[in-house]
C-alpha cells in the first residue's frame, strides 16, 4: 500500500469479474462514421490539438510567402493587397486559431488524465467548442485563398477597418468569425475552470494541484476576463460597419482609440494567456527530466497568479505612441516592468531545479525544447523590458524590432514548450514514443532557424524598417538582414517538416505503450484506457508516482475510488474545491450528434451573417438552438441511481443542486464572463463621454422620460421575484403544479417587457442609435441586456417543456435553478444599466 | 450558500487579496487620472497627484499587513477547518502575492511624484 502509514486503501479487496469490461463498454469510443459524435477527452483533445497544429502549419506557410517576398528589395512576388491579407491572416490564425486553442486542447486532453478524472465535467461542451472552432476556423482561414480575407492586421484598428476604408466583407470575416471563435474559447474555459476545481482526485487539495493545473486554471480565468473585452469591441465595430452606429468614427463623436483600449485589454493578457499554460507544461517536464522535485512550487503558483493579474495592467503598453498623458504611460510602464518579476521567478525556479539535479538532467528531445525555450523566451523578456520603457518604445514602435520581440516571446514562450509537450506526452495517447533522432533534428533546425530568422530583425527594426510593409527599396541597409531572416524562416519550416515526418512515421494512437517512459511523478502517467484510470486514486503528495510507489498497481487493480460504474453510465467523482473531499458522483453524457450539429449551425449562422445572408443565418440560429436543447434534454438525470458506494466509506449521491453542484459553478463562471463584458461596456460608455462630452444632452428633454426606466426596472425586479416564486411552486416527483409554467411564462414576458420599455423610451424621445456616439452607447446597454433576455426566454421555454415532460420537480430542478441564476444576474445588470444610462447624463448634463 | 462554497469564496478572496488590491489601485489611479484630466472634468493637477499618492498609501497599508501578518489576515477571513498544509499554502501564497502587489502599487503610484498629472510626452 502506498501513502502515509495511517492511510487505508479505499477498496482493498479483489474486484468482481467483468468490472473492467463494463467500463470499456461504457467509455468505448464510437467508430467509423460515428467518430464525430465522440466526447471522450482524449479523442476530442486529439482532434483539437490536431486542428490547432494544422492551423499552425497553414499560418506558417503564409509566413514563408511573406518572408520570400521580403527576401530581396522591390520584390513583386505578391501584391500589396495580398500581402496585407497574408499578414492579417497569419497573425489572426496564429493567435486565435493556433495558440489559444492549442493550449485549451492540452487542457482538455491532459487535465483529466493529470487529475485522474474519467473526463472533464461537461464533455459535450468541450466537443461543441472544438467542432465550432474547427468549422468556423477553417472557413476563416480559407478566405485568404479567395481574396476575401481581412487586411487590417490581427488587431484590426479602426478607422482603417471602418466601412469607408475597408469596404466589402473582408473585415466582417474577422469580426464575426473571430468573435464567434472567442465564444468557443470561453466555453472551453468554463470547462477547464470547473474541471480543475471540482474533479480533482480525493486528497489532491489545492496545495497538491500540479502546476499545469494551476496554469490552466489561471489561463481560463484570464480568458473569462480578457475575451469579453474583445467580444464587445467586435460587436461595436460590426454594429458600426453594418448599421452606422458611430462608436469609433470621430465624425459621430466616437474615437478609434476606444478600439485600441478594448482590443489591448484583451490583446496583452492574450500573450500571457498563451504563455502561462506553456510555463505550466515546462514546470511539469523539468522535474521529470531533472529527477528532482521542482524548486519553489509555491513560488511558481504565486508567479502564475501574479502574472495573470499584472498582465491586465499592460494594455496601454501597446499605445505608448498615441499621445496619452505621460503619467498614464508611467502606470503601464511600471506594470510592464513589474510583470517581469513573476516571469523571472519561474525562469530561476526551472534553472534551480535543473541545477539541483546534480548532473542527472536528461538531455532528450523534450528537455532540449525546454532549454531552447529558456534561452529564447528570456531574450524576448529582456527586449520586453526594453519596450516597457516609454522613450525606447517611442523609437522602436511599429518597427521590425517589435516583430522580433513578439516572436521571441511567443515562439519561445509557447511554441517551443508545445513541441516539448508533444514529445513528452505522446506516450500517454500513443503506442510508442516519437523518434529521438528526428526530434533532435527538428529541435536544432527550429532553434537555429528561429535565431537566424528573428535575431537580425532587432537590427532591421533599429535601422528603421517599419512593420507590415510589403516591400522596401534597396540601399537602406536592410537587404542582407532580410535575406538572412528569410533563410532562417525556411530552416524553421524544415524543422517543422521533420516533426511532421516523425508524426507520420511514428505516431499511432492507441494503448499498449510504455506506461511511464520518462519516470514522471504525476498522474497522467498512470496506466490509462478509454475510461482514464481503472480507479480514481487517493493522493497524498505533489508527485504521487514518486512518493506512492505502489500507486500504479493499486489503481490498475481497482483498489482506489470508483473502480466500477455504479450508475451504469459515464461518471466521475466531484470533490470540494479546496480540499478535494468527495462530494458526489456526476453522471455525464456520452456520444451524440446534437452538440456536433449545434456547432456546425452556430458556425454557419455567424458565417452567413458575415456575407449578409440574414434569413439563412436565422434558420441556422434556430437549428443551432434546437440542437442545444436536444443535447441538454437528458443531462439533468436526477438522483434515482444513487447513492453509490465509491469505496473508503464514501457513499455519495449521484445528483446535486445548489452551490455544490458543478452546473451551478459553470453558471457562476458564465455570469463572471457576462459581468466582464458589461464592465467593458461601462468603460466604453464613460470613455466616450470623456472624448465627446458635448454630445451628452444638456437638458432632460432630449432623454427618455424617467417613468420609462422606472417601468423597466419594475418589470425586471418583478421577473426575478416571479422566477424565485416559481422555483418554490415545484411539486413532488412526477406531480405537476400548473402554476409553475404560468409563472415562468409570466417571468419571461416581464423580462422581455423590461427590455422593450427601455428601448421604446429612447425611441420615443427621438434618440436614434446612428445619430451620435452618445446615442449608440445608450442603445448598446439595451443590446447587451436584450441578448440576456433572449437567452432567458429560450431557457424558460426549455424549462416549461421539461415541466410538461415530467422532468421538473422538487428533486430534479437544476435546469430551473440555473435559469434563475441567469435571471438574477440579468436583473442586476439591467438595473445598473438603467442607473447609468438615465442617471449619468442627468448628472453631467450640459458639461 | 453551502458552508464549503462560502469557505471557497473566502479562501479565494484571501489568497488573491494582494492582486485584487493591486487591480483596484491600478483601476482607480488610471481611471481616476484619465477622467480627472479629461476636458469635461479638468481637475487641478496638484489635486490629481495628491489623490494618486493617497490612493497608493491606502492600497499599500493592507498589502503591507498581508505581507507582514498573514495569519492575522487569515483570521479576519475566518478560514478554519483546513488541514495545516493547506492553511500554510494559502497563507504563504497570499503573503508573497501581497509583497509583489505592494511592489507594483508603489511603483505605479510613485510616478505621481515625478511626472505632471496630465501633459503628454513631447
Amino acid at each position: 500500500m502506498s501513502g502515509p502509514a495511517d492511510y487505508k486503501l479505499p477498496n482493498p479487496g479483489p474486484r468482481p469479474e467483468g468490472e473492467r469490461e463494463e467500463l470499456l463498454r461504457i467509455w468505448k469510443t464510437p467508430g467509423g462514421w460515428r467518430l464525430p459524435t465522440a466526447v471522450n477527452n482524449t479523442v476530442i483533445g486529439l482532434l483539437y490539438i490536431g486542428a490547432a497544429f494544422a492551423f499552425f502549419v497553414g499560418a506558417g506557410l503564409l509566413a514563408l510567402v511573406m518572408r520570400t517576398q521580403l527576401a530581396i528589395p522591390e520584390n513583386d512576388l505578391v501584391s500589396q493587397n495580398l500581402y496585407n491579407q497574408l499578414f492579417t491572416v497569419h497573425g489572426t490564425t496564429m493567435m486565435f486559431l493556433f495558440a489559444v486553442p492549442a493550449m485549451e486542447a492540452l487542457g482538455v486532453m491532459i487535465l483529466p488524465q493529470m487529475l485522474a478524472a474519467r473526463d472533464l465535467p461537461f464533455p459535450r461542451l468541450s466537443a461543441f467548442a472544438i467542432w465550432a472552432y474547427v468549422v468556423g476556423g477553417s472557413v476563416f482561414f480559407l478566405t485568404v485563398f479567395l481574396d476575401l480575407a481581412p487586411k487590417g492586421g490581427w488587431f484590426m484598428y479602426p478607422p482603417l477597418t471602418l466601412t469607408e476604408f475597408s469596404p466589402g466583407d473582408n473585415a466582417d470575416f474577422w469580426l464575426l468569425g473571430i468573435g464567434f471563435i472567442e465564444i468557443s474559447a470561453i466555453a472551453g474555459a468554463i470547462e477547464i475552470i470547473v474541471g480543475t476545481l471540482r474533479t480533482r482526485p480525493p486528497g489532491m487539495s489545492i496545495d497538491k494541484l500540479p502546476l499545469f493545473g494551476w496554469a490552466m486554471l489561471i489561463f481560463a480565468g484570464m480568458i473569462m476576463v480578457a475575451f469579453p473585452a474583445v467580444i464587445l469591441a467586435t460587436m461595436l465595430l460590426e454594429l458600426e460597419r453594418a448599421f452606422g452606429w458611430p462608436f469609433f468614427s470621430p465624425d459621430g463623436g466616437g474615437d478609434p482609440l476606444l478600439w485600441q483600449h478594448l482590443f489591448w485589454f484583451f490583446g496583452h493578457p492574450e500573450v500571457y494567456i498563451i504563455f502561462l499554460p506553456a510555463a505550466g507544461l515546462v514546470s511539469m517536464i523539468v522535474p521529470t527530466m531533472a529527477r528532482a522535485k521542482l524548486v519553489g512550487h509555491r513560488l511558481i503558483v504565486v508567479a502564475l497568479i501574479a502574472t495573470g493579474f499584472f498582465s491586465f495592467g499592460l494594455w496601454v503598453h501597446h499605445m505608448f505612441a498615441t499621445g496619452l498623458p505621460a503619467l498614464s504611460l508611467a502606470f503601464f510602464s511600471a506594470a510592464s516592468m513589474a510583470v517581469a518579476i513573476p516571469s523571472g521567478i519561474q525562469i530561476f525556479s526551472w534553472i534551480a531545479t535543473i541545477a539541483n539535479s546534480k548532473g542527472r538532467y536528461q538531455i532528450n528531445t523534450p528537455s532540449l525544447f525546454v532549454l531552447g525555450m529558456l534561452f529564447i523566451f528570456t531574450l524576448g523578456g529582456l527586449t520586453g523590458v526594453m519596450v516597457a520603457m516609454v522613450p525606447f518604445d517611442l523609437q522602436a514602435h511599429d518597427s521590425y524590432f517589435i516583430v522580433a520581440h513578439m516572436h521571441y516571446v511567443m515562439i519561445g514562450g509557447m511554441v517551443f514548450p508545445l513541441f516539448a509537450c508533444f514529445y513528452y506526452w505522446v506516450p500517454m495517447v500513443a503506442k510508442k514514443r516519437l523518434s529521438e533522432r528526428l526530434g533532435k533534428w527538428a529541435f536544432w533546425l527550429m532553434f537555429i532557424g528561429f535565431n537566424v530568422a528573428f535575431l537580425p530583425m532587432h537590427l532591421t527594426g533599429l535601422l528603421g524598417m517599419p512593420r507590415r510593409v510589403w516591400t522596401y527599396p534597396s540601399g537602406l541597409g536592410w537587404d542582407n538582414l532580410n535575406l538572412v531572416s528569410t533563410v532562417g524562416a525556411y530552416m524553421i519550416a524544415a524543422g517543422v517538416f521533420v516533426f511532421i515526418v516523425d508524426l507520420v512515421r511514428n505516431f499511432r494512437v492507441g494503448e499498449g505503450g510504455e506506461p511511464n517512459p520518462w519516470g514522471a511523478g504525476t498522474l497522467e502517467f498512470l496506466p490509462q484506457d478509454v475510461y482514464s484510470t481503472r480507479s480514481i486514486p487517493h493522493i497524498t503528495s505533489l508527485y504521487p508516482l514518486w512518493d506512492q510507489p505502489d500507486l500504479a498497481k493499486e489503481v490498475e487493480s481497482g483498489q482506489h475510488y470508483l473502480p466500477n460504474a455504479p450508475t451504469g453510465g459515464r461518471e466521475t467523482i466531484v470533490t470540494s474545491a479546496i480540499e478535494a473531499k468527495p462530494q458526489y458522483v456526476v453522471q455525464m453524457p456520452g456520444p451524440g450528434w446534437a452538440h456536433v450539429s449545434a456547432a456546425v449551425f452556430t458556425a454557419a449562422c455567424f458565417l452567413l451573417l458575415t456575407v449578409k445572408a440574414v434569413a439563412p443565418a436565422m434558420v441556422c440560429a434556430a437549428l443551432a438552438i434546437a440542437s442545444v436543447l436536444v443535447w441538454v434534454w437528458d443531462i439533468d438525470k436526477g438522483p434515482d441511481k444513487g447513492p453509490v458506494d465509491i469505496g473508503g466509506g464514501h457513499v455519495l449521491p449521484v445528483y446535486m443542486t445548489g452551490p455544490s453542484a458543478h452546473g451551478w459553478w459553470a453558471m457562476i463562471v458564465l455570469m463572471i464572463v457576462a459581468g466582464s463584458l458589461y464592465l467593458a461596456y461601462l468603460f466604453s460608455y464613460l470613455y466616450t463621454w470623456t472624448v465627446s462630452p458635448d454630445l451628452w444632452p444638456a437638458d432632460d428633454a432630449a432623454l427618455a422620460a424617467l417613468w420609462w426606466p422606472w417601468l423597466s426596472a419594475a418589470a425586471f425586479i418583478a421577473a426575478a421575484a416571479i422566477y424565485r416564486v416559481a422555483l418554490r411552486t415545484l411539486g413532488p416527483r412526477e406531480a405537476k403544479n400548473p402554476l409553475t409554467p404560468l409563472l415562468l411564462a409570466l417571468g419571461a414576458s416581464l423580462a422581455a417587457a423590461g427590455a422593450g420599455f427601455e428601448i421604446y423610451g429612447h425611441w420615443e424621445a427621438g434618440l436614434r442609435p446612428a445619430q451620435s456616439s452618445f446615442a449608440a452607447q445608450t442603445y448598446m446597454a439595451s443590446v447587451l441586456t436584450g441578448q440576456l433576455v433572449i437567452a432567458i426566454v429560450i431557457m424558460t421555454g426549455y424549462v416549461i417543456a421539461r415541466h410538461f415532460a415530467g422532468k421538473l420537480d422538487k428533486v430534479r430542478f437544476a435546469s430551473l435553478e440555473n435559469t434563475n441564476l441567469l435571471v438574477y444576474y440579468m436583473t442586476a445588470q439591467a438595473l445598473i444599466g438603467l442607473l447609468v444610462i438615465h442617471g449619468f447624463p442627468r448628472l453631467v448634463g450640459g458639461s | 450558500m453551502s458552508k464549503g462554497g462560502e469557505q471557497f469564496w473566502r479562501a479565494t478572496l484571501f489568497s488573491l487579496l494582494g492582486p485584487l488590491l493591486w487591480a483596484l489601485h491600478f483601476g482607480a489611479v488610471y481611471g481616476g487620472q484619465h477622467v480627472a484630466c479629461a476636458p469635461p472634468v479638468s481637475l487641478s493637477p496638484a489635486l490629481i497627484r495628491i489623490a494618486i499618492v493617497v490612493a497608493t498609501l491606502a492600497a499599500a497599508a493592507p498589502l503591507l499587513a498581508g505581507a507582514v501578518a498573514p495569519q492575522r489576515v487569515m483570521n479576519v477571513f475566518s478560514l478554519t477547518g483546513y488541514e495545516d498544509a493547506t492553511r500554510r499554502f494559502l497563507a504563504g501564497t497570499m503573503r508573497i502575492l501581497c509583497l509583489l502587489s505592494l511592489f507594483g502599487v508603489v511603483w505605479a503610484g510613485s510616478a505621481a511624484l515625478l511626472l505632471g498629472a496630465c501633459p503628454a510626452l513631447r
